[in-house]
């Protein structure tokens, strides 16, 4: 037994005294975890003003295709002015992807730009949808004549602003485009109406609202 | 010299399956958009559930959608609308905006455009916005309940009516929200 065992050992026995023996410690550093999160926002800021909302595809030159819940919708008419009726489809066929777009000279369709500004390129190529408010009239529009059923009025409309509109004859909505370059303050009403007289047929009226 | 444009605020909120997001659109009295803003969607995790117990909500729309929001948005708005009452006090307080609370009803027309019937709720009214609508119910955010803050809104609203649906824009960052979120989804 070594003499350092032998001096251990009586010490404890007879002093009650043990060896303390010392280390040295690694410092440890925790990770700490935050559950703290940055909020991503997307930035879409307005560039400028956009030219023509709209829904244009690009193969299809004659008309707007507007896609409503799993129908797609095409109208006939595309230009100012009042719209056309709408003829449905069956469901399953789907719409094209919605882009921005600048109108070119009637019958053809230039692209303004494709950009990955998903968020707004979205919402402004989404046209603004009216309702119609024809059960809120108090009385029968002066502007009808006799032989003349109000079907639908579609209020406020921006008529000078007015790119295309478009009825949705399944919703009984009216979506509207707007030029945003025309800063026209005026609205106006647009009746939808039913000649029952002479050869009788559909028509669409601007009226004033009061 | 040109007016300045005048724009409102649309802000809404969706809180489904534990997922949260929120979006701001600022239009034009046209309706025609001149900002818009969405958040990614937030899922609250298990830790974050404990952690902030019965506040979590308030944490999440408040400090972290419409504070991000309010911070990103560049154009801003005379008025901030939302459908949802939880929306108009924090984004008052946070904006230092007017904000207020904007919705249909099912009352017959009042007789002229513009008049408005206070409600008993404070900083709330019934108001006629335009000729062809029922009337629509507005409740201000809790600090802006002066009878001036409401007949100046009021006024705003009816001004903007002339022009655009005012509540149309909530429509619309619906079915974009929609569409942003089927395509994250890859469907």
């Amino acid at each position: 037994m070594e003499v350092k065992t032998i001096r251990s050992t009586l010490a404890r026995l007879f002093l009650s005294r043990i060896t303390v023996r010392s280390a040295a410690i690694p410092q440890r550093s925790a990770e700490i975890n935050t559950c703290r999160r940055s909020l991503a926002v997307r930035p879409l800021p307005l560039l400028g003003p956009p030219e023509v909302l709209s829904g244009f595809p690009k193969e299809r030159k004659n008309g707007v295709v507007v896609r409503s819940g799993n129908k797609e919708l095409r109208s006939i008419s595309v230009k100012g002015g009042t719209p056309r009726l709408l003829e449905g489809r069956a469901p399953g066929v789907h719409g094209h992807p919605l882009g921005t777009y600048r109108l070119g000279p009637p019958g053809s369709i230039a692209p303004l730009r494709v950009s990955n500004r998903r968020g707004y390129e979205r919402i402004a190529a989404l046209p603004q949808e009216r309702a119609s408010r024809l059960s809120q009239i108090r009385r029968r529009p002066s502007a009808l004549r006799a032989d003349e059923i109000p079907l639908a009025l579609f209020y406020p409309l921006l008529q000078d602003n007015l790119e295309k509109s478009i009825l949705n004859r399944e919703k009984g909505t009216l979506l509207l485009w707007y030029n945003s370059s025309r800063r026209v303050p005026s609205s106006r009403a647009l009746l939808l109406l039913r000649r029952t007289g002479g050869e009788g047929g559909l028509e669409w009226r601007w009226i004033s609202p009061d | 010299m040109a007016s300045p444009t005048k724009h409102l605020g649309y802000v809404i909120m969706e809180a489904a399956d534990g997922t949260y997001r929120g979006a701001v659109l600022v239009t034009d009295f046209r309706g025609i958009p001149a900002d818009f803003r969405y958040t990614d969607p937030i899922t609250p995790s298990r830790i974050e559930k404990i952690l902030y117990g019965s506040s979590l909500e308030a944490y999440l729309r408040e400090e972290l959608i419409l504070g991000s929001l309010a911070a990103a948005v560049e154009v801003k708005p005379l008025l901030w609308i939302g459908e949802d009452e939880g929306i108009p006090e924090p984004l008052a307080r946070i904006t230092k905006t007017r904000s207020a609370l904007l919705g249909p009803t099912n009352r017959p027309p009042f007789d002229k455009v513009g008049v408005w019937e206070r409600q008993s709720e404070p900083g709330a009214c019934i108001f006629q916005a335009d000729p062809l609508s029922a009337p629509l119910r507005l409740s201000l955010a809790p600090g802006d309940v002066r009878e001036e803050d409401l007949k100046n809104t009021v006024a705003l609203l009816v001004e903007a009516a002339s022009t655009m649906d005012i509540l149309e824009p909530f429509s619309r960052m619906g079915k974009v929200l929609s569409a942003i979120a089927e395509e994250s989804n890859g469907s």
